[in-house]
């Protein structure tokens, strides 16, 4: 006999995933809205562009542009998502079942995460990589408009792309450790949301490893405008890992020590 | 296979939900795990499955530890509390997600639908099932990998009628055919009539363990209540069994039969008013053991429990077997 496999909790946790409405609800509401305000921006952008400043064109950037709070959505709905894949099993008493089943709680906390991880950074791509190539069609008439050879493109479209994956296991981790759904997603939004305003008032080095600046030197091509304080790229991927390292990392921890 | 407890104690906060609880479940019979509600009765089976820790103790299943089965649901099926389902999901992907976990075939899916009588309602999704049909599934879900032992969590709770019914007659089944069945319960008529054996625990520790026939006939009690024209001399003419008077003036008189009770009375030229067995119900002979009610007149604390009203008469605890009146 061979020990069930994370092969076999993977594939349980896909059925999982995949049988629930919400999930496709959820994944196709964060689609449609993201989409929706980023290209409706870009189209306002170009037909606002004759009106704008030397300056306001100057400091434009054509990639940044298409994620700058439109995918403060897709981290909602994302984030949301992967609190309830852990929390809604706690929620309703499933994961006694699911523990019976697979009792190595490891392999079901893994097989979570590669699910949830790989489902949303398939999606995250997607909207990040169709934002981009839309949206520069959109602002061709302005002369900004940049393709993925240019500089640092490549890496905010796909930056992009793996925040929001990062968002959703960050708030999949959270589902374990909180394990009530609402406490689960108040914590993520606070984290996300309003702990840029607590950091900041730590100051601004403090500030930089809050998620929002993390998001915004990930996602931008230009160099941050003086006096404004953003981590550097590298920097920023390292914090964002740190958030998700951190968030998994309680989320085994919690399952080994607690009770189910 | 064999379920065993050894020494389990479980602790939450400063309660102890379970204090050193030692039994064994043997296979090919039905077991009934019987205490009142908050006996440790779940907490027990949830620290045999592995998903509470105990503080002391431990539980094998087969002479392992449930965490180190190599196919759970081949060796145990659980079932723990019906409404453990995530609503939105149809009994078939819930039964898909668990053959998946264990690398079960999905043809087993559709056998133990049709063995619980979900086939027509196994697209549906669960939030809409009755208790007794998440009942139904979590008894299929327990039965998915074939598994000679199966722990159950009061399985009856929500099942009308029929399907009690239904539910004593497949438990008899699992076990005629060698299964080890290890079924919780709060209700002894209940146990009466599916246990074969019994393991009794109240406030988290072994009160009994027995077959069902032995502890009826061990805790069971029968006596004769006689109202006379003339209750003391009767008492005296009574010798040969124990007597005691109640306040009414009747007597209640253990160790004779009714009809030597009535020639006694006759043969004294004593009116006989009244003469009735009466038996002690299971349930108050499992109260006693549970609660270690010595006095059969205490009646304190025995609220909520599913023998309904008790008064301060102990005639009410009884059932009647008929008058024999002369």
């Amino acid at each position: 006999m061979t020990a069930p496999t994370t092969g076999r909790a993977l594939h349980a946790e896909w059925i999982k995933i995949t049988t629930l409405r919400s999930t496709w609800l959820t994944a196709c509401a964060a689609v449609a809205a993201t989409l929706a305000f980023a290209l409706i921006g870009y189209h306002a952008t170009a037909h606002d562009w004759p009106k704008w400043t030397p300056g306001e064109r100057a400091s434009y950037d054509p990639v940044r542009a298409g994620y700058a709070g439109t995918f403060d959505l897709a981290v909602l709905a994302l984030g949301t998502l992967g609190v309830l894949t852990a929390s809604s099993e706690y929620g309703t008493g499933l994961i006694r079942t699911t523990f019976t089943a697979t009792p190595r709680r490891a392999h079901v906390v893994t097989a979570k995460i590669l699910v949830v991880g790989g489902l949303t950074l398939a999606l995250g791509e997607a909207m990040a990589f169709t934002v981009f190539e839309v949206g520069q069609h959109l602002i061709a008439s302005t002369g900004k408009q940049v393709t993925l050879t240019h500089p640092h493109v490549a890496r905010a479209v796909v930056g992009s792309g793996w925040f929001l994956a990062s968002s959703s296991l960050t708030g999949l981790g959270l589902g374990f450790v909180i394990r009530r759904t609402a406490g689960a997603v108040a914590a993520f939004l606070g984290l996300y949301f309003v702990a840029r305003l607590l950091l900041g008032a730590l100051g601004d080095t403090v500030a930089k490893a809050s998620l929002p600046l993390v998001f915004q030197s990930i996602s931008g091509i230009n160099s941050p405008p003086p006096g404004r304080v953003l981590p550097s790229v590298p920097v920023a991927f390292a914090i964002l890992a740190g958030y998700v390292v951190l968030s998994v990392g309680a989320a085994f921890v919690a399952v080994r020590r607690r009770d189910a | 296979m064999t379920i065993e407890a050894c020494e389990l104690t479980k602790r939450f906060g400063g309660a102890v939900a379970v204090d050193a609880l030692s039994f064994t479940v043997r296979p090919g019979r039905v077991t009934g795990f019987l205490g009142p509600n908050g006996a440790g009765k779940s907490t027990t089976m949830r620290m045999i499955l592995g998903l509470d820790a105990p503080d002391a103790g431990a539980a094998f299943v087969d002479g392992r530890p449930y965490g180190e089965l190599q196919h759970p649901l081949r060796e145990v099926g659980a079932l723990l509390d019906a409404n453990a389902v995530h609503p939105a999901r149809s009994a078939l992907a819930h039964l898909r997600v668990l053959a998946a976990s264990n690398g079960l075939g999905t043809a087993r899916i559709g056998e133990v639908l049709a063995r619980t009588g979900l086939t027509e309602v196994a697209r549906r999704r669960v939030g809409g099932f009755s208790l007794g049909m998440k009942q139904r599934l979590g008894l299929a879900a327990a039965l998915l990998g074939d598994p000679p032992v199966l722990i159950l969590d009061e399985p009856v709770n929500g099942l009308d009628p029929e399907g009690v019914h239904w539910m004593r007659g497949l438990l008899k089944e699992l076990a005629a055919e060698g299964r080890t069945v290890f079924v919780s319960s709060h209700l002894l008529t209940e146990m009466a009539l599916t246990a074969d054996h019994l393991v009794i625990i109240g406030r988290g520790r072994l009160v009994a363990e027995s077959s069902t026939a032995e502890f009826l006939a061990a805790n069971s009690r029968t006596d004769v209540l006689v109202r006379a024209s003339d209750p003391t001399a009767l008492a005296a003419a009574l010798r040969t069994a124990t007597v005691s008077v109640e306040p009414d003036g009747a007597l209640i008189v253990a160790g004779l039969e009714p009809a030597a009770i009535g020639d006694t009375a006759a043969a004294h030229g004593i009116g006989v008013h009244e003469l009735t067995v009466r038996r002690a119900s299971l349930e108050e002979a499992y109260l006693q053991a549970t609660e270690g009610v010595v006095d059969f007149r205490d009646d304190q604390n025995r609220a909520g429990y599913p023998t309904g009203h008790l008064t301060e008469h102990p005639a009410e605890h009884l059932t009647e077997e008929g008058n024999h009146q002369r």
